[in-house]
C-alpha cells in the first residue's frame, strides 16, 4: 500500500511531465478506439445498406460488380435483363416478390433508378427498416419522382420542384436531356444512410417513357419525337430491366433458385446473396481498415515508447529517492514496484481519458457525421473488441514500465546508500 | 576499545576478519580484521575521500555482502540474511543520515518521518501503538531537535531549509528508537554555527535512546565529542599488517566523496 501512496505523491510531484505523458497515451488510445469505432460503424452502415433481399439477380457478372451497381449504383451493368427473363422469374414458386431496378440516366450527378411502388415496401436497411418518406408520397403519375434525402437537401429540393433526367450516368451527360418530359417531385425520403439517400427514384414506365424514340442511343428528331402527352397513350410496360431485388417465400429456398437461375438457358443471368457478395467486397475495403488498425497501433506504441522514455528520463534525478528508499528499509524490489505502478497508473490513466476523449467527441459530432457520411456510429459503451483493445493498451503498458522498473531495480541494488554517478 | 573487554551482546556492530570486493571495479577492496561498537557507544569514522567509508557504511547497513568474514549487528551476521531480510533488519534496527537531501521531497515532513515504520512493524510498535500516538512521538523527537512540530510537520519537505532538512532526518532516524543511528557526514552541508548546534542534538537524543551513534566525517574537530575515534587507515592497516589486503582508493572512486 505504501508503493501505491508513494507512486501516487511523486506523480503528483512531477504534474507536468506526467500530464503530457498521460495525454499522449490519451490522444492515442483515443486514435486507436475512434478508429476501431468508425471500422465497425462502417463496416455495420455498409453491411446494412440493403436487408431483406435474398437474391439479386443481374445480367452476368461477377458477385461484386453486380453488388456495386445494383445496390451502391456504382459503375453500370453490362447488360440488362429482358422482361421475359424477368417474368420467369416471378413466376418461380419460391418467390414471394420481386422488385426490378432500371439505371443509366442521371441528374445532375445523381444516379435516376427506375423501379416499381413495390420497391418502396420491400426495400429494408439496417435490420429491416422500411424506407420512410420525409415528405410527400410515392410517384403515383408518370412523371412523378421521388428523391433520396441527400439530393433533396444538397439540391434545396421541396415537393413540387420540377426536375430533369439527364440521359446517361455521370455529372457529364453529353448534354443530352429528357427536358421534354419534366418530372415533379412527389416525395423526399427520410435519410437511411444508403445508397438510397442519393437516388432519384422514378417509375419503370416513366424510365420507358422518357425513352420513347431514344432507341438509337440518342435524342430522337423531327417525326420520332413523342411529347409527354402522346407518351401517355402508349403502352410503357417494361422491356427490360438492369436488375431485380428478389424476396423468397422462405430463406431455405435461396440456394435453390439462385442455381436456377444461374443455369438459366434463355439468358446468362447470375442471382448472388447480398449478404455474401458484401463479404467478398468488405474483405478488399478491409485492408484499408487493417492499415489503420496498424498505424494507429504504431501511434499507440510510441505513446508508450514515450512513457518508458519519460521515467527512463527521471530515472538519474530520482536515484537519491531510491538511496533514501533504501536507507529506510525498502527493498529493491519496493524500487521496482514502485516504479511498475507508476506505469501502471500513467497508462491506465491515459486510456481512461483517452476512452473519455473518443466518447465525448462521438457524442458531440455523431449526428454531423451521419448526415455527412451517413455512418450512424453506436454510442453505446466499449464494446468486446475496444475492451480488448484497452486491455491490451493497459498490459503493454505495464511492460513497458517494467523496462524502466528494472534499471530502478538494478539501479537501487548497485547504488545502494550511496547514489554514484 | 582494545582496552575495554567487551561482551558480543553488548557490541552493536562486530567486524572480523571481513574482505570486500566492489564486483566489476577492479581493484578496490576493503580488508578489515576487527572493528566493534558497543550499544551506546558513539564513535567517528574518520579518513581520506574515497578511502572506502562510504563501503564501510554499505557493509554495516547490509546494502553490501562481503567476500569473507563477518559482518555482525547486534549479534546477527548480515552475511546469514537474504538480500530481503537484511532490508528488514536494517528497517528494523538502524536509522541512517544523509549528507544532504535525505527527505523525499514530494512527502509532507511528517510523512517523511514516519516512513521508516511502514517498512519495520517493530518500530511502529515502538514509536506509538495508534497513529495519533505515534504523531505525537515525532512531534516531541522535532521539539527535541531543536523544530517547532507545529510549523514544520504539514509542510512539503523540498521546502526547508538544509539544516532544517538533517534535522527532520535525525528524527527520522531516531524514530522508534533503532539501536544503531549510522550517520554519514551529516553536518557537512552545514555552517560551522548550525553544525555545533545539530551534533548537541543528534547527541541529546542518542543519549535519550541509547542508540549506538557511528558517524562519518572528514573533520577532526568534531572527534572530541564523541567516545572514540576510528581512522578508517588503521582498521585497514591492521588488516594490511594481518597480511590480507588493504583498502586504496583507485579507479573511477578515487577522489569522490566516500
Amino acid at each position: 500500500m505504501i508503493i501505491l501512496r508513494l507512486a501516487w505523491q511523486s506523480l503528483l510531484n512531477r504534474k507536468v511531465t506526467v500530464l503530457l505523458t498521460v495525454l499522449s497515451i490519451a490522444i492515442s488510445v483515443a486514435l486507436l478506439v475512434g478508429v476501431e469505432k468508425v471500422r465497425t460503424g462502417a463496416k455495420e452502415s455498409f453491411l446494412n445498406t440493403i436487408s431483406g433481399t435474398d437474391l439479386v439477380v443481374g445480367s452476368r457478372a461477377g458477385a461484386v460488380q453486380l453488388l456495386l451497381y445494383s445496390v451502391f449504383r456504382m459503375g453500370d451493368a453490362t447488360a440488362n435483363i429482358t422482361w421475359e427473363t424477368v417474368e420467369a422469374i416471378k413466376r418461380r414458386p419460391e418467390v414471394d416478390w420481386v422488385v426490378p431496378i432500371a439505371l443509366g440516366d442521371s441528374h445532375r450527378g445523381f444516379r435516376v433508378m427506375g423501379t416499381s411502388q413495390s420497391y418502396f415496401e420491400h426495400y429494408r436497411y439496417r435490420r429491416n427498416v422500411p424506407l420512410a418518406f420525409g415528405e410527400g408520397r410515392q410517384f403515383e403519375d408518370l412523371f412523378d419522382a421521388v428523391v433520396g434525402a441527400e439530393v433533396a437537401e444538397r439540391l434545396n429540393y421541396a415537393v413540387g420542384d420540377q426536375i430533369v433526367v439527364a440521359h446517361g450516368g455521370g455529372r457529364i451527360s453529353f448534354g443530352q436531356k429528357h427536358d421534354d418530359k419534366p418530372f415533379t417531385i412527389s416525395g423526399i425520403l427520410a435519410p437511411t444512410g444508403t445508397p438510397v439517400d442519393k437516388t432519384v427514384h422514378i417509375s419503370m414506365e416513366a424510365m420507358e417513357a422518357i425513352h420513347v424514340g431514344w432507341e438509337s442511343g440518342s435524342a430522337p428528331r423531327g417525326d420520332a419525337v413523342v411529347s409527354a402527352e402522346q407518351v401517355r397513350t402508349m403502352d410503357l410496360s417494361p422491356k427490360s430491366a438492369t436488375a431485380l431485388y428478389v424476396g423468397l417465400k422462405s430463406r431455405m429456398m435461396t440456394f435453390s433458385l439462385q442455381r436456377w437461375v444461374n443455369t438459366y438457358r434463355q439468358e446468362a443471368v447470375t442471382a448472388i446473396l447480398p449478404g455474401v457478395a458484401f463479404g467478398q467486397l468488405w474483405s478488399i475495403l478491409g485492408n484499408v481498415e487493417t492499415a489503420l488498425l496498424v498505424i494507429s497501433s504504431l501511434v499507440v506504441f510510441t505513446a508508450l515508447l514515450g512513457m518508458v522514455i519519460s521515467i527512463l528520463g527521471s530515472l538519474n534525478e530520482r536515484r537519491r529517492e531510491m538511496a533514501i528508499m533504501r536507507a529506510i528499509g525498502a527493498r529493491p524490489a519496493h524500487v521496482f514496484g514502485l516504479f511498475t505502478v507508476e506505469a501502471a497508473a500513467l497508462v491506465i490513466a491515459g486510456a481512461l481519458l483517452g476512452l473519455a476523449i473518443v466518447y465525448t467527441a462521438l457524442a458531440v459530432s455523431r449526428p454531423f457525421l451521419e448526415s455527412m457520411t451517413g455512418l450512424d456510429l453506436p454510442l453505446g459503451g466499449p464494446n468486446a473488441t475496444e475492451f480488448t483493445l484497452i486491455f491490451a493498451i493497459v498490459i503493454g503498458g505495464i511492460v513497458a514500465g517494467v523496462i524502466p522498473a528494472l534499471r530502478a531495480y538494478s539501479l537501487s541494488l548497485s547504488d545502494g546508500l550511496t547514489v554514484r554517478t | 576499545m582494545s582496552d575495554s573487554p567487551s561482551t558480543a551482546d553488548d557490541l552493536a556492530i562486530a567486524i572480523e576478519d571481513m574482505q570486500f570486493a566492489w564486483p566489476g571495479r577492479d581493484g578496490f577492496t576493503l580488508g578489515i580484521e576487527e572493528f566493534a561498537l558497543r550499544r551506546g557507544e558513539s564513535a567517528v569514522l574518520v579518513g581520506p575521500s574515497g578511502g572506502g567509508k562510504s563501503t564501510l557504511l554499505g557493509l554495516i547497513t547490509g546494502v553490501l555482502t562481503p567476500k569473507s568474514g563477518a559482518v555482525r549487528i547486534l549479534q546477527q551476521d548480515l552475511s546469514n540474511l537474504s538480500g530481503a531480510k537484511r532490508d528488514k533488519f536494517r528497517a528494523d534496527h538502524m536509522g541512517i543520515i544523509f549528507q544532504q537531501f535525505n527527505l523525499l521531497p514530494y512527502l509532507s515532513v511528517m510523512d517523511n518521518i514516519l516512513l521508516p515504520l511502514r517498512f519495520s512493524q517493530q518500530r511502529r510498535e515502538t514509536a506509538g501503538a495508534t497513529d495519533a500516538e505515534r504523531r505525537e512521538t515525532v512531534h516531541t523527537l522535532l521539539s527535541n531537535l531543536g523544530i517547532d512540530p507545529e510549523d514544520l510537520a504539514g509542510r512539503t519537505a523540498a521546502r526547508l531549509s538544509v539544516g532544517q532538512q538533517q534535522r527532520i532526518a535525525a528524527a527520522r532516524a531516531f524514530l522508534g528508537e533503532p539501536q544503531l543511528i549510522i550517520a554519514d557526514e551529516p553536518t557537512s552541508a552545514l555552517d560551522e554555527g548550525r553544525q555545533a548546534e545539530f551534533l548537541d542534538q543528534l547527541f541529546a537524543q542518542q543519549k535519550r535512546t541509547g542508540a549506538a551513534l557511528l558517524m562519518v566525517s572528514h573533520d577532526s574537530r568534531v572527534a572530541e565529542r564523541f567516545d572514540r575515534v576510528v581512522r578508517l587507515e588503521d582498521l585497514a592497516a591492521k588488516a594490511a599488517k594481518a597480511g590480507t589486503a588493504t583498502a586504496k582508493p583507485v579507479g573511477p572512486s578515487a577522489g569522490k566523496a566516500a
